[in-house]
């Protein structure tokens, strides 16, 4: 196992940016005409009317904001505390922003539907509560890193911050079955089959797969400015 | 108990009045005959939240990328 200096991070040269991100400007492509087919080309639905259509950027949000991303922190900062390597750190931290923007629009996304179908903007329920302070860890999280100038510690201590904040994701998952709540259960991904007609859950599909573009297209760019930060960082320091 | 039918009668036109959007009380709507709610202004506001979290955080990324290019 090798360990890293808290003086001098290995990328000791700078990368060069490029000025314009074709990965980011396909994956905005591919949002904008998922939201356009959810918008005016996907059946409106027969109880909550076209309120109902939050759907389709809310839970896509809600997936990967909480299984991606919190996954890819939780995996990145075991494997930072194994084998010490700054990458792995920087893609936690990254995972866990890029993470936070889409939870903030699930939790943002969710009361207006809510207000439209149960009348009422928040409920404090086990899984919209627990939600919520999976992403208040976040910012937590984000702030101890800010918070801390040794590299090494830093990375260390939000590591293990970012593993246990992670390690709620499974708790969210089981709350709409362990608790008795307003937020409806898995309706895509149920145990028999999705509940859904097959025109809303081929839009469900394409806006799934153009927000994860998205989502790979953002940590993509963050994780780069990491890597061009640090390496700036240790080109100051030497 | 003898109930006399005109007693009845104003009540009967009420039940076609709820028919109209209202966003003002404590419920959401009121839901039309016949169809789903008009919640057309719910669905705009979740989609120009979704646009400008998501573009804000672009505009961010992509302003902290050209401040490093430049080394600040």
């Amino acid at each position: 196992m090798s360990s890293v200096s808290s003086a001098a991070p290995r990328s000791a040269t700078v990368p060069e940016p490029k000025g314009f991100d074709a990965f980011l400007a396909i994956a905005m492509v591919a949002v904008i005409a998922a939201c356009a087919r959810a918008l005016f080309f996907t059946p409106i639905d027969a109880m909550l009317g076209a309120a109902q259509k939050i759907f389709y950027v809310h839970v896509p949000a809600a997936i990967i904001g909480l299984y991606f991303a919190c996954g890819l922190l939780f995996i990145s900062s075991i494997m930072y505390l194994w084998i010490k390597d700054e990458r792995l750190d920087r893609l936690a931290e990254s995972s866990a922003e890029v993470g936070l923007v889409f939870m903030g629009i699930v939790l943002v996304t969710g009361p207006v539907w809510a207000r439209s179908s149960w009348g009422t903007w928040w409920v404090w329920e086990a899984r919209i509560t627990s939600t919520l302070f999976l992403w208040l860890l976040v910012v937590g999280y984000l702030v101890l890193r800010s918070g801390v100038e040794s590299i090494e510690v830093r990375a260390r201590l939000s590591a293990v911050m970012g593993t246990l904040a992670a390690l709620l994701v499974p708790f969210i998952h089981l709350t709409v079955k362990l608790f008795r709540g307003m937020h409806p259960e898995p309706v895509v991904l149920a145990p028999e089959k999705p509940k859904m007609p097959p025109e809303m859950l081929m839009s469900f599909g394409l806006s799934m797969a153009a927000f994860l573009l998205l989502f790979f297209a953002l940590l993509r760019l963050r994780f780069r400015w990491a890597t061009l930060r640090d390496a700036r960082t240790a080109m100051e320091a030497a | 108990m003898i109930v006399r039918v005109s007693a009845l009668m104003p009540a009967a036109p009420m039940l076609t009045v709820a028919t109209v959007q209202d966003t003002a009380g404590k419920v959401a709507y009121v839901p039309k005959a016949g169809g789903p709610p008009d919640s057309s202004g719910y669905m705009w506001a979740g989609y120009a939240i979704t646009a400008v979290a998501y573009g804000g955080y672009i505009v961010l990324l992509l302003r902290r990328m050209a401040r490093a290019k430049r080394g600040r």
